[in-house]
């Protein structure tokens, strides 16, 4: 405990390492949290920058070492609710910025994984935005309803009424997908 | 919503083992150096606030010293004028023979010598009869 707190204590000194550390853990779900509500990734790479900058900018407002990774996450929700309308304006699609692979073979297989990325995020964004977080923070990041329930300041039933719509909704429109890529 | 939120167990769950295998097999992952960039900007935001407590400091320092300068600053001394009686006034005049080498200059050092006489003449006016000698005798 008293390793965590020193930890946390050249964090928020913004010494190197310890943050080096914290950013490596954290960001990229954090990124592809904001990246599946706002799907630009410019955008999700400018939240997650302000979510990080928020952290580290309020030591006081952090209370549980434990739940580091939810506070984060519960940042980024914030933000998002005051963001996303701006960031989601935008028409940036954030695969056309992706590094293509110089091998054939790797390339191909980029495509069909960006092609297939693609279509899930342009799938999430059926979604109204309450629903696509729990369907990111559930499926994406593996967290359980109670914590998402924390995280969004919702209650737990509420969380699990906005994943059962939100996958039956999702199942739905794949199968149509399906269908219509049938008939063509 | 509400009322159905309550129905919902965790059977109701298992029918999107498919979507939901789907969606974790699209997770994005990234492989960029945004990290780096992340790390880099903090530290420099560190530096910004390093930057603004400088100017601070500077700032500080200079209200400092403007302070101590105002509070230390000695006026610089006020030339008074002076009054002088006609007759001591006539009497300087009359004493230049060669008025063409008449200046400013001489004439008020003729005048602030005949005031120190004055001043003289009359305490010892004062002290020897009592009363002014300029009041008694312009």
């Amino acid at each position: 405990m008293e390793d965590i707190s020193k930890w946390l204590k050249e964090i928020f000194e913004r010494k190197e390492e310890p943050l080096s550390e914290l950013i490596n853990k954290y960001s990229p779900s954090i990124r592809r949290f904001i990246l599946g509500i706002v799907k630009n990734d410019e955008d999700a790479k400018e939240l997650t920058q302000e979510t990080f900058l928020r952290f580290l900018n309020h030591p006081q407002n952090f209370k549980e070492v434990d739940e580091m990774r939810n506070y984060l996450f519960q940042i980024a929700h914030n933000l998002s609710l005051t963001k996303v309308t701006k960031a989601s304006s935008r028409r940036e699609e954030f695969y056309d910025e992706l590094p293509e692979k110089g091998v054939d073979e790797n390339l191909s297989k980029s495509i069909i994984k960006k092609e297939e990325r693609e279509f899930v995020l342009n799938l999430l964004q059926i979604l109204p935005p309450q629903q696509r977080k729990v369907v990111i923070l559930k499926i994406w990041e593996d967290l359980t309803f109670k914590e998402i329930a924390k995280i969004m300041s919702l209650s737990e039933g509420s969380v699990k009424a906005h994943y059962f719509f939100a996958m039956k909704k999702l199942r739905e429109e794949v199968f149509k997908k399906e269908e219509e890529n049938g008939r063509n | 919503m509400g009322e159905i939120k309550n129905f919902i167990s965790e059977k109701d769950f298992e029918q999107f083992s498919e979507i939901e295998n789907f969606l974790k097999n699209s997770r994005p992952e990234f492989n960029d150096s945004f990290e780096k960039e992340l790390l880099l900007n903090f530290k420099s935001k560190k530096s910004d606030c390093s930057f603004y407590t400088k100017t601070a400091v500077a700032l500080g320092i200079t209200i400092v010293f403007t302070l101590f300068s105002i509070l230390n600053y000695n006026k610089p001394e006020k030339i008074e004028n002076f009054r002088v009686s006609e007759r001591a006034l006539n009497e300087v005049i009359s004493s230049f023979n060669d008025s063409e080498n008449v200046n400013v200059d001489l004439i008020l050092q003729k005048i602030e010598g005949e005031m120190k006489n004055e001043n003289l003449s009359n305490d010892y006016f004062n002290e020897t009869f009592g009363g002014d000698y300029e009041e008694s005798y312009s």
